[in-house]
């Protein structure tokens, strides 16, 4: 396939020059780093002041529904024992990787310890666009950088942000000139091997006026990937993933962010991601969540000015011990503007997910339309879901709904099909599958579609409960 | 008693005896004898809540009617300790008065997956048999063959299922585009019992129930899904069809008609039967037989029509 370039073996390419073993996290880490990346005095301080806040704030306490009866627990999460990779480590790359086998216009490769391999076509580089990991981008477009950097999401939004803005070493930035559209995805890959440890990677998107981009993230890990075996008894090196998304929309702009996570059963994943959307700029979110121990994604999408538009399309598929906490917010600043957030999410065994939607309309927010539904299938009864969707409006000329559903697999139905003679699990394929097919339609890349398919079919196949680890 | 419901020996037909069947501890069906053979059609008509629905959900597996009491075989084989899927295999079908929706699954899909489990499952079915040589006796040689032939046949090949698919439709006067709808999604009660018959006619059981196949359709729609339905009748298919009235049999002659009442059949005939029912009403069949119903049942005076 054209376009397609395979990262090289990861013993040539740790592009920031570095190998180092994981430190404790500390000051004197964050500061070995920087001098390490060479970087200027303002990130330098940036990070520190980062480091401060981390050691300030408390770990996040996300808790859900009536009376809280529940709180995501990340208990397992002690940083104070957990090393951080400063460079790159890499070790595992998954041969299955989607993000190696797309066409694509462009591949980062990382692993937690930072890129490992970055590739850009020639002719998009010659126009302009910049496609590279965050720290090269430091380095060649220090003063760009600069003006983006932790500017959408403050450092102090929650400890492992704080803890982002003062190690980070991996990530993308991905900025793309007045009236350029990108034809073909872009790619980032991110696999984090077996040690265990804390990654954290911050991507920047910058969409000048009239651009186009479209940016498709995989997650995965050496240590399994979303069909493992995910229990809590078992024991294994905790890992942890701390992702930073800020996403700059200028005006008629129009960026498309896909994320598939992917992770092993040892993975927690905490994800703070939100996008600026300026005047009749679009931005589109698309969510595979399939993997990870704990799933956290914070997902804000502020309409700041006229006619923007937003739209998200999601799923998640949990089992065993897997719990997935979502939280989107619409916020709703400009006139005009749209907003439409469809999720949907099936859970097995004893795994467990939080929705928590918000659609926020301030007073400047005439004539929004806005809506946000979320719906749970269940296929155990040992499953456990919190779906609250939310509404503030201050504006009196809108248009905004939101809805939940939340219910078990239909016995009705799987009685009819295995009259047909499908076996139950067929049925539960089937079923399963169609349930999510709504939201597939509506995801924009057939490969991707495909994908998710084959691994909601495959979800649907595990053993019941498997929480037998096979690792 | 009667004599002539007793399990049939010839293993290629389904035998209900003295089946008791009850829905959240209720009893339903309260003794039901019934035996239909290759090539017969049975019609089963009786009024509302008489527990014709009921003896053709328990016929399929559906968990939520218990059978407390009684047998059904099919070929030999208790069903009644089969999932809804190895029924399936063995040959059953049930055309829902209710179908589910299946939204998100096409027609087409649905019917394919079908197919290919039935082809595997059927398969195996007769493997075990050759292996065993348990073909139960010399004159069901023709059917063990005829099941054999079909099973060992390969899953019909994409090309094929499209075009058996295409007949089905145009026989059903349904638009080709219906292969490419969710099933039953949005569809129309007409639409629905259409869709029953059609995977009727590309599933090819050997033993269907048809749940009021005609229930809530006009006259032309009841036309219809009869074609259909006679259309797939044969010398090879036992069909056993629920209704509430009359006009689907004028369209599909059945070979035998049972009056279900309380849970039992109070009687049995030919497809006179039907029409007397429709000029009487079910009172006629109070008047005639007398009252309690029960006790007429227990009495078992009711004449049963072979051929």
């Amino acid at each position: 396939m054209s376009g397609l370039n395979p990262a090289p073996p990861a013993t040539q390419m740790a592009l920031n020059g570095h190998r180092s073993d994981p430190v404790a996290i500390s000051r004197a880490a964050v500061e070995a780093l920087s001098t390490q990346l060479q970087e200027p005095a303002w990130l330098r301080e940036q990070r520190l002041a980062a480091f401060a806040t981390y050691e300030s704030l408390p770990l996040p306490k996300w808790s859900r529904g009536i009376g809280q009866w529940w709180t995501t627990d990340i208990s397992a999460v002690k940083l104070e024992n957990l090393q951080v990779y400063t460079a790159p480590a890499a070790d595992h790359q998954p041969p299955d990787a989607f993000s190696t086998q797309e066409e694509h216009a462009g591949l980062i490769v990382s692993s937690q310890g930072g890129p490992l391999s970055s590739h850009l076509r020639a002719d998009l580089a010659a126009r302009g666009v910049i496609f590279t990991d965050l720290a090269t981008a430091v380095r060649e477009h220090g003063p760009l950088v600069q003006k983006y950097l932790s500017q959408a999401i403050p450092v102090n939004a929650d400890k492992f942000t704080a803890l982002n803005g003062a190690l980070w070493n991996g990530g993308i930035f991905l900025y793309v000139p007045r009236g350029v559209a990108v034809d073909l995805p872009l790619h980032g890959l991110t696999t984090i091997g077996h040690t265990g440890g804390v990654t954290l990677h911050h991507t920047i998107i910058v969409a000048e006026p009239g651009s186009e981009v479209r940016l498709v993230e995989e997650f995965r890990s050496a240590g399994g990937d979303g069909l493992s075996p995910v229990d809590k008894t078992v024991q294994g090196p905790l890992a942890v993933y701390s992702g930073v998304l800020e996403v700059y929309l200028t005006a008629d702009s129009k960026v498309e962010y896909f994320t598939i996570e992917n992770w092993g059963p040892e993975v927690y994943t905490f994800n703070q991601r939100r996008a600026n959307v300026g005047k009749n700029a679009r931005m589109h979110w698309v969510f595979g969540l399939l993997g990870g121990r704990v799933n956290r994604s914070h997902v804000d999408t502020e309409l700041l000015q006229s006619g923007a538009e937003t739209q998200t399309r999601g799923i998640y598929f949990s089992h065993g011990d897997q719990v997935f906490d979502l939280a989107t917010l619409t916020h709703h600043v400009g006139d005009h503007c749209t907003g439409d957030i469809l999720f949907k999410g099936a859970l097995r065994d004893a795994s467990r997910a939080g929705f928590e939607g918000m659609i926020r309309v301030e007073p400047t927010g005439q004539q929004t339309n806005s809506y946000l539904s979320d719906h749970i299938l269940f296929l155990s009864d040992q499953a456990k879901a919190d779906s609250v969707p939310g509404l503030e409006i201050l504006a009196n000329d809108v248009r905004c709904s939101h809805g939940a559903t939340i219910g078990m697999i239909d016995e009705d139905q799987v009685f009819y099909l295995m009259s047909r003679g499908l076996a139950r699990v067929e049925s539960e394929k089937l079923i399963v599958g169609g349930f999510f097919e709504q939201v597939l339609q509506e995801m924009p890349l057939e490969s991707m579609r495909e994908l998710v398919r084959q691994q909601i079919q495959q979800k649907v196949e595990l053993p019941q409960r498997a929480l037998v680890a096979a690792r | 008693m009667e004599t002539h419901n007793q399990p049939d020996p010839s293993a290629d037909a389904l035998v209900i005896t003295d089946l008791h069947v009850a829905v959240d501890g209720n009893e339903i069906l309260k003794g039901v004898n019934l035996t239909v053979r290759k090539g017969e059609v049975h019609a089963i008509m009786g009024p509302n809540g008489s527990g014709k629905s009921t003896l053709v959900n328990a016929l399929m597996g559906h968990p939520r009617y218990e059978v407390t009491s009684g047998t059904a075989t099919f070929k030999g084989e208790n069903v009644l300790d089969l999932p809804a899927d190895s029924r399936a295999h063995l040959g059953l079908f049930l055309a829902f008065q209710y179908p589910s929706a299946i939204p998100g699954v096409s027609v087409a899909n649905f019917l394919r997956t079908a197919l290919v489990s039935l082809h595997r499952e059927r398969r195996k079915i007769s493997d075990a048999e050759l292996l065993s040589g348990d073909a139960p006796n010399a004159a069901d040689t023709a059917a063990t063959a005829a099941v054999q032939a079909g099973a060992t046949a390969k899953v019909p090949a994409i090309k094929e299922f499209r075009k058996n698919l295409r007949e089905a439709l145009a026989l059903l006067k349904m638009d080709e585009s219906f292969a490419t709808r969710y099933v039953n999604d949005g569809f129309s009660g007409g639409e629905k019992k259409r869709l029953e018959i059609l995977q009727m006619a590309v599933l090819k059981p050997q033993l269907a129930m048809l749940d009021e196949p005609d229930s809530g359709l006009d006259i032309d729609a009841v036309r219809v899904v009869a074609e259909g339905v006679n259309a797939v009748r044969g010398p090879n298919i036992g069909l056993l069809i629920i209704t509430h009235y009359q006009r689907i049999l004028n369209y599909t002659k059945p070979d035998f008609v049972h009056i279900l009442v309380d849970g039992r059949i109070v009687q049995s005939g030919g497809p006179e039967l039907a029409l007397k029912l429709e000029k009487k009403g079910y009172e006629w069949l109070r008047d005639e037989l007398g009252l309690p119903i029960e006790v007429l049942a227990g009495e078992s005076e009711v004449a049963h029509e072979r051929a």
